[in-house]
């Protein structure tokens, strides 16, 4: 029988714009023409209606696995990540048979490291809903996965996160925990951390000036 | 000096409401001023995510509503509370909504701090960060989950120091009184 996939996007972005919505891409290559039946719900307006609040308890009823897939804000998913999350563990006796669940967090800095405690509240949440958790991977350098794409695809960067996203969907296919090797390898960064940082502010200077700003250090609320 | 409240728990969290008082109490009989935001009666939208409150418009965030107060607020604050359910070890999603408003406190720029990246802060300000979550029950990793978040967040918000604290819905109000105390201490305040 196919297993049920449910993507849970927590970035508010247009998918262009959406290290989350590339990320959740890469998986879905590897799961394409394989015993996968796909779904996904962006989480980032659920708190403003009673139908979204709806339609999310009736997917994760509905599917065998959930995936969250979302960037880092200050430290924890973005609050309407937490929302979804607050929502189903209210709603649990609505939700029908056993889930697996499995996070991927993407951060804005060079390192993984800053995903950590997200990745911790991830397992949290599917202990107290009394799912199992698979794991998690933590991902820095978000924006490069947007910006760079074409870049990084030519010369070949992307490679490691393609090998993450086949072993992570082996194991969820063989249900087992997301392997050791598919962690590490996304806990490497892409590119060295000072080059990552330099390229980082040139890029917000670049978009800055397009808008006429030019100087992004002002301080409005002393004025 | 001045305290900003950013109370991110439920109306039905009588811990909470007591470590509220408790703590308003103690800030008012120091001489601070306090504001409060009572994040459940107030209507905070999810920040958007395109960091334009650092590119377009430099410290000002381009949803224009109560969230813009909180900012103005936090600059102007010499201790940030924070009074949140905790919810799988972290914030609620009240609390976080308030913030995750909060990056026209930082800048684009980058710092290491410990040997990691973190932002720069927009500010010269280094507020003294106290958090109290409330829970129904011990649970160790949810306890150190808690206590790791707020560790994080000050480092991010380049506070002078962190200090968080736990009650829970059955502890008597004399339990919740003396955690507070202890925790008040840590920044030199009597409860």
């Amino acid at each position: 029988m196919d297993k049920k996939v449910l993507f849970l996007i927590g970035s508010p972005k247009p998918k262009a714009e959406s290290a989350s919505a590339f990320i959740e891409n890469r998986f879905i290559k590897h799961m394409r023409n394989k015993s996968f039946e796909l779904e996904s719900i962006n989480l980032a307006h659920i708190g403003k209606s009673d139908e979204l609040k709806k339609k999310l308890l009736e997917s994760v009823s509905s599917n065998d696995v959930l995936i969250f897939i979302s960037p880092v804000y200050l430290d924890t998913p973005p609050s309407s990540v937490i929302k979804a999350m607050e929502l189903i563990a209210e709603n649990i006796h609505l939700v029908n048979g056993p889930k697996t669940v499995a996070a991927v967090s993407v951060c804005g800095y060079p390192e993984a490291l800053h995903n950590y405690t997200s990745l911790r509240i991830y397992k949290r949440f599917a202990d107290d809903a009394g799912f199992v958790w698979s794991g998690g991977l933590a991902i820095g350098e978000g924006p490069a996965y947007v910006y760079a794409e074409r870049i990084f695809s030519a010369i070949g960067l992307y490679g490691r996160l393609d090998k993450a996203a086949s072993l992570v969907v082996h194991a969820i296919t063989e249900e087992n925990a997301i392997p050791k090797e598919a962690i590490e390898l996304m806990e490497v960064s892409l590119i060295p951390n000072r080059l990552y940082t330099k390229v980082a502010i040139l890029s917000a200077i670049a978009l800055a000036i397009k808008d006429g700003v030019w100087n992004f250090s002002d301080r409005p609320h002393l004025s | 000096m001045k305290a900003m409240i950013l109370d991110g728990s439920g109306k039905d969290d009588v811990a909470m409401s007591a470590t509220r008082n408790i703590i308003e109490d103690s800030f008012g009989r120091a001489g601070h001023d306090i504001s409060v935001f009572t994040l459940r009666d107030l209507d905070v939208a999810t920040c958007c995510g395109f960091f334009r409150c650092w590119l377009k418009t430099p410290g000002i965030c381009v949803i224009n509503d109560i969230a813009q107060d909180i900012v103005k607020c936090a600059v102007l604050s010499d201790y940030w509370v924070f009074l949140t359910a905790i919810t799988f070890g972290g914030y609620s999603a009240e609390l976080k909504k308030a913030i995750d408003r909060m990056p026209p406190l930082l800048l684009p720029y980058f710092t290491k701090i410990n040997g990691e990246v973190h932002h720069k802060m927009r500010y010269e300000k280094h507020p003294h960060l106290l958090v109290f979550g409330s829970a129904q029950s011990h649970n160790a990793d949810m306890e150190d989950i808690f206590k790791e978040l707020v560790q994080r967040n000050s480092i991010n918000f380049h506070s002078k120091s962190a200090i968080s604290s736990i009650v829970l819905s059955n502890d008597t109000f004399m339990t919740v009184t003396d955690k507070v105390k202890e925790a008040l201490s840590g920044v030199s305040i009597k409860a």
